[in-house]
């Protein structure tokens, strides 16, 4: 059988073990929505402007933008993560390992659908933006738009491959996803877009690649931008990071519980 | 390999030839502690090998490194003509494991997840007919995580087998069996010696190696301290008989010669027990008695065991 179709069957049976599990369709699809419907009803109808964005937007666009990236995050680095790290703690990768899977069978099979997932949820979220919260639609920016979220998903993915290293539990794996992707979240923008935040805050944040990924998301949203709403340097500081969780991740990536060889 | 090849005498049990593992001098540390401490030991091709010891022998770890799951110390290993700790896709796909603990997507139905197996080898075996061997036709399409614990070990032995593999590894297979399913499990093994697999398994049950082994080890401390048939461990086949009956009711009637009572019962031991028998018959005949309670008992595996591992420790 041919990588492509092994990878193809391994796609399928991970889509099926997400899917039938609720809990974690609810955290991986539900709560970006939720998030969607909650900041959209309350300020949706508020027109502002944001920090390094030309021209002003209503807060439903903004949000809309924000919840990609969220969405984005939570299937392909959240979700991603911890279902690794507690397959691998709780054995389920040392069984696997017992047989001639390659890894890159394996884990091509999960990355795919992280990536799938994360893509049809930036769909789902710009689909409602525009539906019930008069998101204006993105005419030619669409393609740079979809170009940010292949590229924040495929950089995000590769982080989340790399980040299993660092976790050694399984009941470790959400709480330490969660508390990072949070922190990011806010320290970014993603919650309180347009607020200044101070100069060290600024820093950490433009550091790591959410706030990127927000800034060129939002670029490709915002009906002021002019052209095809590529934001080259965040794209690239995105690619970046990418490039360092796939060369992290696919060298140091286990297959059995930390403590065993 | 000059090194495996140099294999002591006690390697010659199994020639070189048939040999599917190999191992000399085997040793496994960590830190200053040493787990593994020393073992020397051949398979043959089509053997069900029994590995025995006591929990924290050094079992485990000398079978995950025969796996490839950990690396030796030091010491050499050749299994199916490879060294484990650098195993190829090629070795993987002759290789069968259960291990100690299934683990296994619960999302997944038992279907799903011997299929998948059964895509990862070249040469697999029937996924349905395989689920038919383990017993679990009637529940091919119920989620693994639904499978009792007997359930969840058929579906590992199942999971083990859709590659069609030269060598199976059984880590305590039947742990948690009821006794019906330990002997499904018996029988499913026995066949796996009757394709020409070879099968090494480490179990706690002495009646589990006694009916599936051809050959036995006992590891106590790191080192093997015996290894034999299940009929010659630890010189079991010339270990004295213990014979006992219950001594006459009337208390003057005279015991036999060269007998004496422990409280109601007589006891001896015999290493040839029909010629120490003869007489007691012959003497029970003349009184009619019908030596009530007579048992002539041969060690069992488990007391040889015992004796082998309490020595030891």
């Amino acid at each position: 059988m041919s990588t492509a179709n092994l990878v193809a069957h391994e796609l399928r049976l991970a889509q099926k073990v997400m899917l039938r599990d609720a809990q974690s369709v609810f955290f991986t699809i539900g709560l970006p929505l939720l998030y969607l419907v909650i900041f959209a009803s309350f300020f949706g109808d508020q027109v502002g402007s944001i920090p390094g964005q030309p021209g002003e937007m209503t807060f439903a666009t903004v949000m809309t933008a924000s919840v990609v990236v969220i969405g984005v995050v939570s299937a392909a680095f959240q979700n991603l993560a911890v279902t690794l790290v507690q397959d691998r703690e709780n054995g389920v990768l040392k069984r696997l390992r017992s047989t001639p899977v390659r890894t890159a069978v394996f884990l091509g099979g999960h990355v795919v659908n992280a990536l799938t997932t994360a893509v049809l949820l930036a769909l789902l979220v710009t689909g409602v933006g525009m539906l019930v919260y008069d998101v204006p639609a993105l005419g030619r920016r669409s393609l740079a738009a979809t170009v940010t979220v292949l590229v924040g998903a495929v950089a995000l993915t590769s982080l989340a491959v790399a980040f299993t290293l660092v976790i050694r539990k399984a009941s470790a794996a959400a709480p330490m996803t969660t508390a990072l992707t949070l922190t990011l979240f806010f320290i970014s923008g993603n919650f309180f877009p347009g607020n200044e935040p101070p100069a060290v805050i600024d820093f950490v944040a433009s550091v790591f690649p959410v706030r990127p990924f927000f800034a060129a998301e939002l670029t490709a949203f915002n009906p002021n931008t002019v052209g095809w709403g590529f934001a080259w340097t965040d794209l690239g500081v995105l690619a970046l990071w990418g490039v360092v969780g796939f060369l992290v991740g696919s060298r140091m990536f286990r297959w059995t519980p930390v403590g065993e060889e | 390999m000059a090194t495996i090849e140099s294999l002591g005498s006690r390697l010659a049990v199994v020639p070189d030839a048939d040999a599917v593992i190999r191992v000399k001098d085997l040793h496994k540390s960590y830190g200053s502690y040493a787990a593994v401490r020393g073992i020397d030991l051949t398979v043959g091709k089509g053997e069900v090998f029994a590995f025995l010891g006591p929990n924290g022998a050094g079992k485990t770890t000398t079978v995950e490194m025969l796996e490839g799951y950990r690396h030796r110390t030091s010491g050499v290993v050749d299994v199916l003509g490879e060294d484990p700790a650098h195993p190829s896709l090629a070795w993987r796909a002759r290789i069968g494991l259960v291990l100690q603990t299934s683990k296994m997507p619960p999302e997944l139905t038992v279907r799903e997840l011997v299929a998948r197996h059964a895509r990862y080898y070249p040469s697999p075996r029937a996924v349905d007919e395989t689920i038919d061997v383990v017993g679990l036709t009637d529940k091919r399409d119920v989620r693994s995580g639904r499978l009792s614990g007997g359930q969840l070990r058929r579906l590992d032995v199942a999971l083990a087998l859709v590659g069609d593999p030269v060598l199976v590894f059984l880590d305590e297979p039947t742990t948690g069996f009821d006794p019906a399913a330990r002997r499904q499990a018996w029988g499913l093994i026995t066949n796996l010696r009757a394709l020409g697999k070879t099968v090494f398994l480490t179990t706690h049950y002495m009646d589990e190696a006694e009916f599936l082994a051809d050959r036995v080890a006992v590891i106590v401390g790191g080192r093997i301290v015996a290894e034999g048939t299940p009929a010659t461990l630890g010189g079991r086949d010339g270990a004295p008989c213990t014979i006992r009956f219950r001594r006459p009711a009337d208390p003057g009637c005279p015991l036999p010669a060269g007998t004496r009572a422990e409280d109601d019962m007589i006891v001896l031991h015999a290493a040839e027990p029909v010629q120490v028998l003869a007489p007691i018959f012959s003497w029970a005949a003349e009184r009619h008695i019908e030596l009530p309670g007579l048992e002539v008992h041969r060690p069992t595996l488990e007391d040889v065991y015992l004796a082998l591992t309490g020595e030891a420790s």
